[in-house]
């Protein structure tokens, strides 16, 4: 079950937060994904510390809370994707799968002329494509 | 649409509509550099944003690659295509509305038609400025048109 997605602009302004159960608080949600963007940092500013992999999008998984995953991911124009998961088991293809199609809705949402860049993403479709991608996610990891 | 710029709007103020025409480019390539870097590793430097920018930005947008890339090192970069196809099927306009006689007839035509080209050269200039300063690195670009009608 994935809690909750979002999108952190390259100076870390957030620019769209999406949660998607409804029993858990958002602000604990919010403080996860706020801490998160330290471990980013951390994994961006010292390559060679974290690991063999420089230069990949997908940063893995960034921490383990109580009861939650983190999942990271850094685009070529420093937007970051963060994953917020109640799954135990998650499979690594999974997650690289999602985030692919998350970029590909993000990058679509982005070329829309209407849209600033730095503000928050306002777009319906987005929304819509996003919720079938989380959908699919929980179909393909119970299977 | 440059020249619908050029002629109706701001036609007195050459300056402002480059400037325009400029803007819109920076976000065109704002855009453009988010969807072409999707399955990418990051770049390591500069030098490494720019040979993606020579290479397959350029092979995207203007459908062929770079034929030179000169740096000095020190932050400047000279990018060079021998055959830019945005530019190639532009006609040099050789009849001249208002004779001024003062001045060498074909100098005129050469100035118009250099005036014409630089203005259609603002918004590939944007374009690359945008999808740079997306990927991190603030800049400024400008175009220079040599060797206008040479042939071999």
């Amino acid at each position: 079950m994935i809690a909750c997605v979002a999108v952190i602009g390259h100076q870390n302004n957030p620019l769209y937060i999406q949660s998607f159960t409804e029993a858990d608080d958002a602000l604990k949600l919010h403080h996860i994904v706020h801490c998160s963007l330290d471990v980013v940092e951390e994994r961006v500013n010292n390559p060679k510390k974290s690991g063999p992999t420089l230069n990949e999008t997908f940063l893995g998984l960034l921490y383990p809370t109580e009861n939650y995953k983190v999942y990271g991911y850094l685009t070529n124009t420093k937007v970051k994707f963060i994953l917020v998961t109640t799954d135990l088991d998650v499979r690594d293809a999974d997650v690289r799968n999602f985030f692919r199609r998350f970029h590909a809705a993000y990058v679509d949402a982005v070329s829309n002329p209407f849209h600033v860049p730095g503000k928050k993403i306002t777009s319906k479709t987005f929304a819509e494509r996003v919720s079938n991608i989380v959908k699919s996610f929980g179909l393909s990891s119970a299977g | 649409m440059v020249s619908s710029y050029c002629n109706r709007f701001d036609a007195k103020k050459p300056e402002l509509t480059g400037r325009r025409i400029e803007a819109i480019g920076y976000q065109v390539g704002h855009r453009l550099a988010e969807r072409y870097t999707m399955e990418r590793p990051w770049f390591s430097d500069h030098l490494e944003a720019i040979k993606f920018i020579c290479k397959d930005f350029w092979s995207e947008v203007f459908k062929k690659q770079i034929d030179n890339l000169k740096t000095n090192h020190r932050g400047t970069f000279v990018l060079q295509d021998n055959r830019f196809r945005w530019l190639a099927q532009m006609p040099v306009d050789t009849s001249i509305e208002n004779v001024d006689l003062s001045q060498d007839p074909s100098a005129l035509a050469e100035n118009k038609a250099t005036q014409a080209m630089s203005m259609h050269l603002y918004f590939p200039c944007g374009i690359i400025r945008g999808a740079l300063s997306n990927l991190g690195i603030p800049c400024a670009v400008s175009a220079d048109i040599s060797d206008l009608l040479a042939c071999e």
